[in-house]
């Protein structure tokens, strides 16, 4: 069927009325972005939430719809929708907003399950002023913070992304943030392009690198492992900027006082 | 000579016949599950704010030829114009005046050109191959997630990254290259 795709909205709770909830990793950040995947988990503890993670979860399905396997991909999609159905919770927080979106459906809603991206929960943490613990963190240093709006959470799962961005980059002392152009232009990875054809990725990443140039950002956050993979290398490879992408939770995840020690203990 | 009363007939014929017209488009596009394609007014908005259209203007046929090959079926100028190299970022969708979602009719369309056995390229391959006996994307590992306590050596890396950021001295531990 045909979905029209309204003004963004914002669907989240406040803080306290979040409940159990799985955690789901996807496919990018525990076998390729690990830093992103322990600072989810770090920044979740510090805020005790009830959360779990499913071990035996899948892939999404959505690089497989992406990459032609249409009967694969549903069945990708409803084997975790079952998985989670059957460990009793009724939300899954996902950190990827690709496997947000391809989580994010009707079949879903039919089993009473919602969908959320890890964003959400962190701007109800901003909004009701809780997420910036300034006993538990050191002095915030002052740096120029830009973001770039996944795709599939700006336009698959409907965030408003520039609002959640300015609120939480806003929890914090002493960060400025900085709204690039093109904020919401594609990076250049999805769709199986960039495992596909690296040089046309690269070619629509130029575009996102100057962009974050001209901000003269410190970090740009990149609310999504694939598109913090593609655009983290880009500025090491491709642009004198000196910036850092890096996910929203990590951002937040280095704040914290004791987090060299939390490492340390694993 | 027809009469009054048949000349009135076959009015009411061929005019019942040409309003069902729409209507039996979109029946026969529905059920080829290309329903939305045939609402297309070809107004080229999808056009203007694709980043893959903009990277390769002489090759990628962009979202609107998407929709016109996948309305007409042509298979062949489908993968020739690039049906593949779409990264499903919906700026055309979120462009549509009409709200077409041409992410949904891309992937229906993908999905019967693989069924042929074309556009797909060897990592498109490669990924349903994974997920499909792996549960995974990456690795060819059971579908059960790596534990966390076996990645604390990345993790080390991962936050030594930070200290160029932040300055804070504290996260210049661990031993190698900072590494993501």
């Amino acid at each position: 069927m045909t979905t029209r795709v309204t003004k963004p909205v914002i669907d989240s709770k406040t803080a306290k009325d979040w409940g159990k909830f799985v955690l789901y990793e996807g496919c990018t950040m525990p076998r390729r972005m690990v830093g992103s995947r322990y600072t989810t988990r770090f920044v979740l503890d510090k805020f005790s939430f009830d959360y779990m993670v499913l071990d035996n979860a899948r892939c999404c399905g959505a690089p497989v719809m992406r990459s032609g396997g249409e009967d694969v991909s549903i069945e990708c999609r409803m084997y975790n929708l079952d998985l989670v159905k059957k460990a009793g919770v009724d939300q899954i927080v996902s950190g990827c907003p690709g496997c947000g979106s391809q989580l994010k459906t009707e079949e879903a809603e039919k089993m009473s399950i919602h969908v959320y991206h890890l964003i959400e929960v962190l701007y109800d943490l901003a909004r009701s002023g809780e997420l910036y613990q300034k006993d538990l963190m050191r002095p915030i240093p002052n740096l120029k913070v830009t973001a770039h709006y996944p795709c599939h959470m700006h336009r698959g799962m409907l965030i408003d992304a520039r609002k959640i961005h300015e609120t939480i980059v806003g929890a914090f002392p002493n960060l400025e943030y900085i709204e690039m152009d093109d904020s919401d232009r594609c990076c250049g990875a999805g769709g199986g392009v960039r495992a596909s054809q690296k040089e046309l990725s690269y070619t629509i990443r130029k575009r996102k690198l100057e962009c974050i140039e001209e901000t003269g950002a410190d970090i740009v956050i990149a609310a999504c492992p694939f598109c913090e993979l593609q655009i983290d290398e880009g500025l090491k490879t491709d642009s004198e900027s000196g910036a850092r992408a890096i996910t929203p939770q990590s951002m937040i995840a280095m704040f914290f006082k004791d987090i060299g020690q939390e490492v340390a203990k694993l | 000579m027809l009469g009054i009363w048949d000349q009135w007939n076959l009015f009411a014929a061929v005019a019942m016949i040409l309003a069902s017209v729409p209507f039996l488009i979109m029946l026969y596009a529905s059920i080829r599950g290309h329903e939305g394609t045939v609402l297309c007014m070809q107004c080229q908005q999808c056009v203007a704010v694709c980043p893959v259209r903009a990277a390769q203007p002489d090759r990628y046929m962009g979202p609107l030829g998407i929709e016109v090959t996948s309305r007409s079926g042509t298979k062949e100028r489908a993968e020739e114009g690039g049906l593949f190299s779409c990264t499903s970022c919906m700026s055309c969708v979120e462009a549509c005046p009409r709200g077409l979602n041409v992410k949904h009719d891309m992937d229906k369309f993908r999905a019967s050109l693989a069924k042929e056995g074309m556009g797909q390229m060897g990592p498109h391959k490669h990924i349903i191959k994974m997920a499909s006996n792996y549960g995974n994307v990456f690795d060819k590992e059971p579908v059960l997630l790596p534990d966390i306590k076996e990645q604390k050596e990345t993790i080390t890396k991962f936050l030594k990254g930070f200290a160029k950021i932040t300055k804070y001295d504290d996260f210049k531990i661990g031993e190698g290259e900072e590494n993501k």
